[in-house]
């Protein structure tokens, strides 16, 4: 009698090569200094980058437009009324608003004790000046050990088990999710996920989480 | 604070740390003081006293011995008659130390000034540090425009990646690109001084530690060659343990500090090979090694055994401090061994590590 395995959402995304994580992901470096990375070079290897002098929008931060951050410390989000080593504050907002989201703490200020909880609170570090091989490499490395279906499941199950669901009651969304996903039925999928849980604040966080795992599994 | 500036503040006469006597700003040491030699009175530098607190002894020959204690001060004021408190103090002493009456509330007072002028200067210090941080900043932004421009130059040769381009560029720009690497690493070693837990940031990735090693190598071939310190490597490794960034500084001390203290005319040789759960690293360089008792504190913040500051003028004792460091965030230890030691003190030093891995 053949038996069958039952799938899970982290077999349903296709593995990715390194050059399509790098084309896929989208990264927004924020640093008023435009020369601290190398933007150019990385570009040309086929990275999604994109530069902001300055915070230019939170709530495209908050929605979950860039897969990674790479996030300087001081004088990048003016705008936002924050204190002087605004980095920090916006990098404490992001990871309070969805802990799957990637970044990279990018300073030259290694040297203070003062902003160890930047370094400590970011998914990995730059620490400037940096060359284009760093680079490359810290960025590499989190496409292939962050930028997975595996990570964005796992942030969404913590939501899910932190809002009180039960496993059995996850275990039943992730059931139809598959089944969803199997059938290429992207508006559904999303709809599952969002009303999972009803609370609104959770709802949102639900669904910029949900577009990473169905990007990821290819019905973005 | 430190205890030697708390010394050079006390009006009391005082020990200092190695139990010698030190005569106050405003009181000397009396007679009996300076026949004891304070050796009745050198057991209280043991003495446990509360932080903030001064507690009122009487040493062997009758006298006053106030302890007090503040973070990172622990002082044995001596030679001193606090009259209310010593009822011990025989009448012809009592008499003979007549112009030596310091009472407790005094080295309280005095205790709890020293707690301001501490204070007022963290104060100055943090504005001096600030000040030079933001100079360093600057410095570091310069330096991403050389990385920026020497980036641009290597653009213009052929391959299709960086890594492919920078292997068919002209040796002198391969050089300023290293130059700037060394630089780059440089400035980790000052973080890791100014701030330890850098150490640990970012997060661990897999490291060819014989690449490492040997990139310094080369880096530091021609201050060796200026040395006439003929430096080589050795080994096979193809391990590739989980290390932090700051891991390359550890390194970079390792053989600097080899050629810095090697003997002109002989050899350093940078060994590293894989070992069951690791990956084993040796400098050995020879030159003046390390006695006994100095071989644990070589690894202590700024110091320097009198031989290096005889030989290298210009060292800062931060070296071996750095390696302990990154040696400690990846759970092991810079081991220093001497070997092959002549009667003038002439030998092998050989400092290894195993990063575990």
């Amino acid at each position: 009698m053949a038996t069958f395995k039952r799938r899970n959402i982290t077999d349903i995304a296709k593995p990715l090569s390194l050059e399509e994580l790098r084309r896929r992901a989208k990264i927004v470096v924020i640093d008023d200094d435009p020369n601290s990375f190398p933007l150019d070079i990385l570009r040309k290897e086929g990275y999604s980058l994109e530069l902001w002098e300055k915070v230019e929008s939170l709530d495209r931060l908050e929605r979950g437009d860039f897969d990674i951050i790479v996030l300087d410390i001081g004088g990048v989000a003016k705008d936002y009324s924050l204190q002087h080593e605004d980095g920090l504050a916006i990098l404490e907002h992001l990871k309070g608003h969805n802990p799957t989201q990637i970044i990279v703490a990018f300073s030259g200020q290694s040297f203070d004790l003062s902003k160890n909880r930047f370094w400590q609170m970011a998914d990995d570090a730059l620490s400037k000046p940096v060359d284009a091989v760093k680079c490359k490499q810290v960025i590499d490395q989190l496409l292939r050990e962050r930028f997975t279906i595996m990570h964005y499941w796992e942030g969404f199950r913590t939501i899910l088990q932190d809002a009180g669901l039960t496993q059995r009651k996850i275990d039943a969304l992730e059931k139809s999710l598959v089944k969803a996903i199997g059938r290429n039925d992207r508006e559904s999928a999303l709809t599952l996920m969002r009303n999972a849980v009803p609370a609104l604040d959770v709802t949102t966080r639900l669904g910029v989480i949900g577009l990473k795992i169905l990007a990821l599994c290819g019905i973005a | 604070m430190n205890v030697q500036i708390a010394q050079r503040l006390c009006p009391f006469p005082h020990l200092n740390e190695h139990g010698g006597l030190e005569n106050g700003l405003h009181y000397e040491h009396p007679r009996q003081c300076r026949k004891c030699r304070g050796t009745g009175c050198g057991k209280y530098l043991q003495e446990i006293v509360p932080l903030g607190q001064v507690r009122h002894y009487v040493c062997d020959s009758g006298l006053s011995v106030f302890v007090a204690s503040r973070p990172s001060v622990h002082m044995v004021i001596n030679g001193v008659l606090d009259a209310e408190k010593n009822k011990v103090c025989s009448g012809p002493v009592r008499k003979s130390l007549r112009q030596q009456k310091v009472c407790q509330p005094e080295v309280e007072k005095w205790l709890a000034s020293l707690a301001e002028i501490s204070e007022v200067m963290e104060r100055h210090m943090e504005t001096r540090v600030r000040e030079v941080i933001g100079t360093l900043h600057d410095v570091k932004t310069a330096v991403n425009l050389v990385y920026r421009n020497a980036e641009a130059l290597v653009q213009k040769y052929p391959g299709s990646t960086f890594d492919e381009r920078v292997e068919g560029t002209e040796p002198e720009l391969k050089s300023l690109l290293k130059s700037v690497g060394l630089l780059t690493t440089r400035f980790i070693t000052s973080s890791i001084v100014a701030n330890p837990e850098s150490v640990r940031h970012g997060k661990k990735r897999p490291c060819p530690v014989y690449k490492v090693f040997h990139k310094m190598v080369r880096l530091f071939q021609e201050v060796a060659n200026r040395k006439h310190v003929h430096i080589q490597m050795s080994g096979a490794s193809f391990k590739t343990p989980q290390v932090y960034d700051s891991f390359e500084a550890l390194a970079l001390v390792l053989v600097d500090n080899a050629i810095k203290y090697s003997e002109s005319g002989q050899q350093v040789t940078v060994t590293v090979d894989d070992q069951g759960d690791g990956v084993y690293v040796s400098v050995e360089s020879h030159g003046h090694t390390i006695a006994q008792d100095e071989q644990e504190r070589v690894f202590e913040k700024g110091y320097r055994t009198s031989e290096a500051i005889r030989s290298v003028r210009d060292g800062s004792g931060l070296g071996l401090h750095i390696a302990r460091l990154i040696a400690d965030a990846h759970q092991t230890k810079v081991w220093y061994k001497a070997r092959n030691v002549g009667t003038d003190g002439m030998g092998t030093n050989i400092f290894s590590v195993k990063i575990p891995g």
